[in-house]
């Protein structure tokens, strides 16, 4: 029996080789040239090329009907938690009611017509387990914009996440504060669509996903627009 | 006794999917809880993820345990070692929790990774 438990625990033991390592934070910007014969490069690169092209991927997008329906279920969520303790992960009325490892500012009030909640994302760090502060490594913001519809702004800190990012430059663009910045638009008639873009600064990868009802081509600048506005508050 | 309930943890090591992550998606791991696990979880949206778990036995370092969810599309990502720590409270391993979500354009993005020596109770542990 002892023979045996030693052989089982000396096999070899399979190892995630193919995925990329980071130290903490790190963006890389590299070129997809390297990774062409790897399926799903072709395919991302494809997303890419469809989305340049029709303007948005065909698909069902839940993302959207989350968003389309946020101004009726955020109060219920919030006042339903409002007293869960900081590891609970539902809506919250104030930034105050979260624990976040870092100082997250969210959306400024000037560019919210309906505020719809905050929530947290990312994993909780703590300083029992040798993090330099308690807390989540990441927040997300709800709200109705006045340009762009009801949105969410997402954050991650990458750096507290001991998180990194690898980008193909193919893909990018630097359309919010000169930042690598990607956009990715889907949805189709029954589910709505959203426009989500998503940039880099340093250690921060921040998300704005904002939703309408039909697809409309000129609703891209609004989002990248009300992408830059937040950036500058950062 | 113990030779049996430890050939028993070793037979049953698996990446087994079943949910947190209220509104966004959050990621965890514990250690000595029973289980040692990862877990990646969206109450809302199915996303494409992959949750590596790497359990490391204290006393003998050279015992490790390596978990790994492969690319799946789901709400719930799980990397479990089940039964692995026989009782709570005694702290035989460390957890390592990589969380890596594939990107609008499938490139795997490194979202949290961290290691736990605890048994971590956050909200949707079920």
């Amino acid at each position: 029996m002892r023979i045996l438990f030693l052989m089982l625990i000396a096999l070899p033991l399979y190892a995630a080789n193919d995925l990329p390592k980071f130290y903490p934070g790190e963006v890389r910007v590299i070129s997809a040239k390297k990774f062409m014969t790897d399926k799903l490069t072709q395919q991302g690169l494809m997303i890419y090329k469809e989305i340049q092209e029709k303007g948005y991927i065909e698909k069902d997008n839940f993302a959207s009907r989350q968003l389309l329906d946020m101004h009726l279920i955020a109060k219920d969520d919030m006042k339903k938690h409002a007293h869960d303790g900081f590891l609970d992960t539902h809506l919250k009325e104030s930034i105050d009611e979260m624990k976040i490892a870092y100082a997250f500012k969210g959306v400024p009030q000037d560019l919210i017509k309906q505020h719809n909640g905050y929530a947290v994302t990312g994993g909780y760090r703590r300083i029992e387990n040798g993090d330099p502060a308690d807390g989540w490594t990441g927040a997300a913001h709800f709200f109705d914009s006045h340009e762009a519809g009801s949105c969410c702004f997402t954050e991650n800190n990458l750096k507290a996440a001991h998180g990194g990012a690898e980008l193909f430059q193919e893909i990018l663009t630097y359309d919010v504060q000169n930042k690598p910045t990607k956009l990715y638009v889907s949805g189709n008639q029954l589910t709505g669509y959203t426009w989500r873009v998503t940039w880099f600064n340093k250690y921060f990868m921040r998300e704005l996903e904002c939703a309408n009802k039909k697809f409309m081509p000129d609703f891209k600048k609004k989002v990248i627009e009300l992408a830059n506005k937040i950036e500058e508050n950062q | 006794m113990k030779q049996k309930i430890i050939m028993g943890v070793l037979g049953v090591c698996l990446a087994a999917s079943s949910y947190a992550g209220a509104w966004k998606t959050t990621y965890a791991s514990r250690a000595n809880c029973l289980n040692n696990e990862s877990v990646t979880w969206n109450a809302w949206e199915a996303n494409t993820w992959r949750t590596i778990s790497v359990h490391t036995l204290l006393k003998y370092p050279s015992i490790v345990h390596e978990i790994d969810t492969g690319w799946e599309k789901t709400k719930r990502s799980a990397a479990v070692c089940w039964g692995e720590q026989p009782a709570i409270g005694t702290k035989l391993w460390r957890v390592l929790g990589s969380h890596y979500a594939l990107d609008d354009f499938n490139r795997p993005v490194l979202m949290f990774q961290a290691m736990i020596f605890n048994c971590n109770l956050i909200e949707g542990w079920i």
